[in-house]
């Protein structure tokens, strides 16, 4: 696993031990991001901030985040944040804000990152092939990709799908996240052996599951074409509009050689179970 | 007035069955079916809706007659595919459009399929988009896949 190395030597403030700035520079996937955030908020980020990130304090940087604790005239705290100099919003707790720094550097990374394409999707891998279920958050990704483990797929991701040139999906390996507390403390003991080993390989697109939660229902998928599976991934993939061509191309090459399917959906683990066996 | 096809702004990627089209100017996908790829592709401002019937019927190897082709006209002019063409929604009665479907065997499958490509921000986790933009919704039958219910996370 990598580790994000604070530089604490590198300090913007001297108003105070909570109010003092760490900068610490991380590149991942191809992408070198600065942030700059209050010492007292680094224990709330996870480590590595983006699956694959290491300290990286050389070359140009692609992106810069910055977050400055300020206080309202009431006392309470204030998380100004702020991108590349323009105010992206204001947080008013810790938690809050932890996870606008962690959003903004995953989807950073995903949105930038050279050769490569982020599909937002779950990922496992079955006979070598990777399963690709596309979804924006609160899609309910995590929990199939946890259901699809249970039933015996290699786990590869829950938030992204990466695709490289050749089509291939690469891990985005990081524990899956859950609302529920409960369902987080599952997924950590499922998982959490797995993800301190190392990520699996790339593999090529096996096949693409389109779905969406219908109360009762029982997963009887219909075939897509390819240009129906090609749109289901694009409806979900992060650089579209910055890189459309690359985009396309990519993905269209991913899906040569795979199948999709599209229906509703009930439990995940009815999903899980029909899903397998459907491949 | 003869069909012609808009090629500025876009950029195609054929495959086996379809064609996929990015609408660079407007932020947009389409997935044209085999016969709306063919009528488009043949639009070049000098042949008329006959022509295309015969070129479909030909590139195809299915039967497609003037209404047919006035559909699948239609469905790209809505997609801002065409620069010209005939005025086609007034010209076809409802009956005359299904016979059209029906010929085209299209009961179960759009003619141009969109979506509306989402500006970076719409992917980020919820409750953190910060001003970025935001999410823009789906256009034609494919649905996307938001607002799921009933499982959590992810």
């Amino acid at each position: 696993m990598f580790i994000v190395s604070p530089n604490t030597d590198v300090c913007d403030s001297n108003l105070g031990a909570e109010m003092l700035n760490s900068v610490f520079p991380v590149s991942a996937w191809g992408v070198r991001i600065d942030l700059s955030v209050p010492t007292l908020l680094l224990a709330e980020l996870p480590a590595p901030i983006v699956p694959g990130a290491e300290f990286d304090n050389r070359g140009p940087v692609d992106a810069e985040l910055s977050v400055q604790l300020n206080h309202s005239v009431e006392g309470d705290p204030l998380y100004e944040i702020t991108e590349n100099g323009k105010i992206l919003g204001i947080e008013t707790s810790l938690r809050g804000a932890a996870e606008a720094v962690e959003s903004w550097a995953q989807l950073t990374v995903a949105t930038l990152a050279k050769g490569l394409v982020f599909v937002h999707a779950g990922v496992v891998g079955w006979r070598n092939r990777a399963v690709v279920i596309p979804g924006r958050s609160l899609s309910g990704k995590s929990t199939l990709v946890l259901e699809l483990v249970r039933a015996g797929a290699d786990y590869y991701s829950d938030e992204y799908a990466v695709f490289d040139s050749e089509g291939r999906v690469h891990p985005y390996w990081r524990l899956p996240k859950l609302r529920a507390a409960s369902d987080q403390k599952a997924a950590s003991h499922l998982l959490g052996g797995i993800l301190s080993g190392p990520p699996p390989i790339p593999i090529p697109l096996g096949c693409v599951l389109i779905s969406r939660y219908e109360a009762e229902s029982s997963w009887q998928p219909r075939r897509l074409t390819s240009g129906k599976t090609l749109l289901g991934l694009l409806d979900n993939t992060v650089p579209l509009r910055g890189r459309p061509e690359q985009s396309i191309k990519t993905l269209a090459k991913a899906i040569a050689n795979a199948r999709g399917f599209e229906g509703p959906r009930g439990e995940a683990a009815d999903f899980a179970q029909r899903a397998l066996a459907l491949l | 007035m003869r069909p012609l096809a808009r090629k500025s702004d876009l950029f195609a990627e054929n495959l086996p069955e379809e064609v996929i089209v990015y609408d660079k100017s407007r932020d947009k996908v389409h997935c044209l079916s085999k016969t709306a790829a063919a009528i488009w592709e043949s639009c070049d401002g000098t042949k008329s809706v006959d022509d295309l019937a015969q070129i479909v019927e030909a590139k195809l190897g299915a039967p497609a007659d003037r209404e047919a082709v006035l559909l699948a006209l239609e469905e790209l002019k809505k997609a801002d595919l065409m620069e010209a063409g005939p005025v086609t929604a007034p010209d076809i009665a409802s009956s005359s459009r299904r016979d059209a479907m029906a010929k085209m065997a299209l009961a179960s499958s759009a003619l141009v399929a969109t979506i509306v490509a989402s500006a970076p921000a719409a992917h980020a986790s919820a409750g953190h988009q910060g001003n970025q933009g935001g999410s823009q919704g789906n256009q034609g039958d494919q649905g996307g896949n938001q607002g799921n219910q009933g499982n959590q996370g992810g």
